[in-house]
């Protein structure tokens, strides 16, 4: 707990290094989550992938520290944890790929995810170079993509109005498109 | 990022489309800063959704890593490792948790079926099915089950492979290699089509090859189950669908047949050949997919690659958007690429398909006939690939169904159809094919366990038992063995309810009447005895059951003539009298009930014959004539009845050559012998010209040629015998194992030759009843002491040396006439008929002997 809320802490501040041990600790509360979900989910409720990552966080935050200061800053966080965990997962992959390691078998999409993996490392890139020219825009795209986040969420997170919210991410989608399809 | 840029962008997407060129043309002036503002609004559509799909599938992919590296154990298989996911669920790499065996496997867990109401029984029975499929090319469904959480999940084998589109690519393989490797894709699906399984899904991410080149179809009939389950959201089973390899009818929600998985395989082969696929549908809304699929032709495949034609033509066979319109089964789109292979001409052609069709027709000229008589007399107006393709798409219960229509629906509207055996050949074929698939589970199924059996005593009917046989009789006795151990299996038959008892004894009867027929003496009797006590049985628990009554008169019935070939005498007699007691009580208790009266007719007739076999040929003729006066009452009654109508026959021609025989010099008695006689050869006559494959028709027609051609002059007789002995001789063909045919061929040459002697036809004469000599000396070989056929035997050598003696050829007249008096002494003591035959062979013995020493 106490490791938690310090790494927290830490990543509040910017220190964007304490990452790599939060990760493994959202990973062992995402599987908690994953079984009670496989074995016990009343039925025909389907969590969103991102929202069942999502909460997988806020639990593990909720446990280290109750009182954590605004909700929206939380989140705030929370996307660049989930950013980062789905980009190490696509990279995974994608090694998997190469190495042959793993297979395909009953591969129904299996080459689409592979294919969609290359697109999440994509977007990856291009919102880093989007933050070289724009750290802000790069900020509400990771917020409101990887963290699920609403334009009102973003707004009061970053304090921008909500509108200006919409106009940045319209522009910064636009451009992140065109950035990886080019 | 450039402020003016992002102003001018900001401007231009408020404005209507049609306004944003405008725009530009007055506020911006800088091409750099334009052409990049145009590429920002290019890409603004849809990068929302561009965003949140990239994302959002890998997070799935998170999702699934951590919930089975928690999960661990779906049933009794281990979670190795996440491979893949689907519309329906994701699949694992995983091993058997008990260690019973180091198979790696590969579990299908239905996440999104959760509490979809597929309960285990349906998925177990699907499993069944499936489970079946036993074909290299197929990765076997090893087990299927439900997780302690209600979500359903497949077991299959594990396979090590490339989807068959990437395979090409990668090996860089030719067309001729490409399409060898497709055929072998076909080859599977054929096999599982014969199973009744349709895949429903084919596409090249369901059909791996292995780094050995072995071709491995995945997920067979798993689809159908998805959209079969009610609770499963109508959403999820279209995502589960591959819209690009889907048929025209699929997307539509229709019916789905065989010809679906031609069309996917036909788009399969699309891709593999062109590296794209028929239609395009990437960022396509499902409306739009639908109608693409549904109206647009299939592009030109050589925009994309360079084929010839007739793959052309293949393909779009194949890819037809009516279903009855493509390949009639995956066989033959898979003969028609093999044409292509070996330099043939194809099936398909551009739309000339008149041409195709009849052509085909032609060809199948003889199928096609049959399969269309079977259509018309189901009622069914459908043309027949539609009907092959319902063949095999209604699996399972609706097989049961359709055989049970075609083999007794059908069966009883042919039945007295002259010639139908072709028909009835080809439905004993089908039928046969689907009761092989059905009796392995008629084992779990009582209720099916016993249509099956009905099935199979039909289909022993048809082969060799009933009326208008194939003439198989081997085969007839084989299907009717399956029905009794089928309804063996349902339990001891003498315990059962008299209901089935009853149905027991019946196949019982029916199996003793073709073991009789083939000489299997010991086993018809036993049958028929063991059909007795069952009725007896049947007949304690309720004493005035019409249908044990009649199935005790049947045993009994069948007994005479068998117990008389193994000369029990007394025990012929009194089971003959029974049998007629029994049906003369029966047809008293059923005046309207025309079987009744027919088997009275026949009971009277089975008493009469008995007479004769004994040799008492004048007691014989009251029975006949009641028979016969029965039976014709019956022919009148219904004029159309060609059952009846044979049986009169086979009265008329019996009574016939009993008359002739007592007649001796009674001249009425001699007329009524030749009416007799005449009127049997028409009736058999008539029935064998509309339905000349008809084994029955044939035998009839040669007994009565043979009875009514004694009575003609020789002249008029030989064309008569010759068709006779002919018709015998197919009979012979047809079914080898059947003794009574061959003694009929024997004693149809004994005829013949009669006449053609009669004629100063000597050679001719003795060439048939050499011939004749020789089928009897083998039929005597196989049953030692039987006087139907020794006797025939002695006579037959005995003409055949006053023939040679006539011919003045001595020496071979004695040899034969020696040979005759071996058997003649050998069966004198034994049997009354060879009464003073010796004497009579060694008078002329001693004449031939005479003439071979030149009187001194």
């Amino acid at each position: 707990m106490a490791e938690i809320t310090e790494l927290l802490t830490k990543l509040n501040a910017g220190d964007k290094s304490v990452l790599d041990s939060l990760i493994p600790l959202v990973y062992k509360e995402l599987h908690n989550i994953a079984r009670g979900y496989l074995l016990r989910e009343a039925p025909g409720h389907t969590l969103q992938p991102t929202s069942l990552i999502h909460e997988a966080y806020l639990r593990m935050v909720k446990q280290a520290h109750p009182e954590y200061p605004s909700r929206a800053s939380f989140y705030g966080v929370a996307a660049r944890v989930m950013r980062q965990i789905l980009v190490d997962h696509a990279r995974s992959r994608q090694a998997d790929k190469r190495d042959g390691g793993e297979k395909v078998q009953v591969t129904d999409v299996l080459d689409y995810t592979d294919d969609r993996s290359a697109a999440v490392l994509a977007v990856n890139d291009a919102l880093d170079r989007l933050a070289t020219e724009d750290e802000l825009k790069s900020r509400m795209v990771e917020m409101r993509f990887f963290g699920g986040m609403t334009a009102e969420e973003i707004s009061s997170c970053v304090n921008v109005p909500v509108h200006t919210v919409h106009r940045q991410l319209r522009m910064a989608q636009a451009w992140l498109r065109k950035e990886v399809t080019k | 990022m450039n402020p003016e840029i992002e102003r001018l962008f900001h401007a231009v997407v408020a404005l209507p489309a049609d306004q944003r060129e405008i725009f530009l043309d007055e506020n911006c002036s800088d091409p750099q800063i334009r052409r990049e503002v145009e590429l920002l609004l290019e890409h603004d559509a849809g990068s929302e959704t561009f965003l949140q799909d990239a994302i959002s599938n890998v997070a799935s992919s998170v999702r699934d890593a951590a919930s089975l590296r928690e999960a661990q154990r779906v049933g009794a298989w281990e979670i190795l490792a996440l491979i893949g996911r689907g519309g329906m669920g994701a699949v694992y790499r995983a091993r058997r948790a008990d260690g019973k065996f180091e198979q790696v496997v590969a579990i299908k867990v239905l996440q999104d079926l959760l509490g979809s109401g597929l309960g285990k029984e349906r998925l177990q029975q699907e499993y069944r099915i499936l489970a079946a499929l036993d074909h290299p090319n197929i990765a076997r469904l090893l087990d299927a089950g439900v997780t302690e959480g209600g979500i359903p999940y497949f077991v299959m084998e594990f396979v090590d492979g490339v989807p068959i589109d990437k395979f090409c690519v990668q090996q860089g393989l030719t067309l001729p290699q490409r399409l060898r490797l497709f055929i072998s894709v076909c080859d599977a699906v054929q096999y599982a089509h014969q199973k009744l399984v349709v895949h429903r899904d084919l596409k090249p991410d369901n059909i791996l090859v292995t780094a050995g080149g072995i071709t491995k179809l995945l997920d067979f009939g798993i689809a159908k189950v998805l959209s079969e389950t009610p609770g499963a959201a109508v959403q999820t089973v279209t995502q589960a669908l591959t819209p690009e390899y889907a048929s025209p009818e699929q997307v539509r929600g229709e019916a789905i047949s065989t010809a679906s998985d031609i069309y996917s395989l036909g788009c399969v082969l699309y891709k593999m050949l062109t590296g794209v696929s028929p239609h395009q549908l990437q960022g396509v809304s499902t409306a739009e997919a639908v109608k693409i699929i549904c109206e647009r032709e299939m592009p030109d495949p050589r925009k994309f690659s360079d084929l010839p034609a007739d793959m052309v033509h293949i393909l779009h066979m194949a890819l037809r958007k009516e279903p009855q319109r493509r390949y009639r089964s995956v066989e033959q789109f898979a003969g028609d690429i093999q044409n292509l292979l070996s330099g043939h001409s194809v099936l398909a052609g551009p739309d000339t398909l008149w041409y195709r069709n009849s052509r085909f027709a032609r060809r199948n000229w003889v199928a096609l006939t049959a399969v269309v008589t079977v259509l018309l007399a189901l009622g069914i107006g459908a043309g027949v690939a539609t009907w092959q393709a319902r063949r095999a798409e209604r699996r399972f219960a609706d097989v049961r169904h359709l055989a049970n229509v075609f083999l007794f629906d059908f069966e009883k509207s042919i039945h007295n159809v002259p010639g139908t055996t072709r028909a009835r050949q080809l439905v004993v074929t089908t039928a046969l094919e689907y009761l092989e698939k059905l009796s392995a589970d008629a084992a779990k199924d009582p209720a099916l366990a016993r249509e099956v059996a009905s099935a199979y005593e039909k289909v022993g009917d048809l082969q060799g038992a009933g009326m208008a046989n194939i003439g198989n009789t081997a085969e007839a006795v084989r299907s009717f063995e399956k029905a009794l151990a089928l309804r063996r299996s349902l339990g001891d038959p003498q315990s059962a309810t008299p209901g089935l008892r009853v149905e027991y004894g019946g196949v019982l009867v029916k199996l003793a009447t073709v073991q009789g027929r083939t000489n299997q003496l010991d086993d018809a009797i036993r049958h028929y005895r063991e059909a007795i006590s069952i009725a007896e049985g049947a007949l304690q628990s309720d004493p005035d059951s019409f249908a044990s009554t009649r199935l005790l008169a049947n045993g009994y019935m069948g007994l005479p003539f068998n117990l008389h070939r193994r000369s029990d005498i007394p025990g012929a007699l009194d089971s003959a009298q029974r049998g007629l007691a029994l049906r003369q009580k029966l047809a008293a208790a059923l005046p309207q009930d025309r079987q009744a009266k027919q088997e009275l007719a026949n009971a009277y007739y089975v008493g009469a014959d008995l007479q004769v076999r004994m040799e008492h040929d004048a007691e014989a003729v009251p029975g006949y004539e009641k028979a016969l006066d029965l039976q014709r009452r019956l022919v009148s009654e219904m004029p159309d009845d060609i059952v009846a109508r044979r049986q009169l026959m086979i009265y008329l021609n019996r009574f016939s050559f009993v008359q002739f025989s007592l007649a001796e010099g009674d001249k009425p008695l001699a007329r009524s012998a030749v009416a007799n006689a005449r009127e049997a050869f028409q009736i058999a006559d008539r029935a064998a010209n509309a339905d000349p494959a008809n084994a029955e028709a044939l035998s009839d027609l040669m007994t009565t040629a043979v009875g009514f051609g004694r009575f003609l002059s020789p002249v008029e007789a030989v064309p008569l015998l010759e068709r006779a002995v002919r018709a015998c001789q197919d009979l012979v063909r047809n079914d080898p194992g059947n003794r009574e045919n061959r003694l009929n061929l024997a004693l149809s040459r004994d005829v013949l030759a009669d006449s053609l002697r009669a004629r100063h036809d000597l050679a001719g004469a003795l060439e048939q009843r050499r011939m004749a000599a020789v089928i009897l000396q083998e039929l005597s070989a196989q049953s030692p002491n039987d006087v139907k056929i020794l006797h025939p035997y002695v006579a037959s050598l005995r003409i055949q040396g006053d023939l040679l003696a006539q011919m003045g050829n001595w020496d071979a007249a004695r040899r034969v006439y020696l040979q005759a008096l071996k058997t003649a002494e050998e069966m004198e003591p034994k049997n009354p008929t060879f009464a003073g035959m010796p004497k009579d062979l060694k008078s002329r013995i001693k004449d031939v002997e005479a003439h071979r020493r030149p009187a001194p």
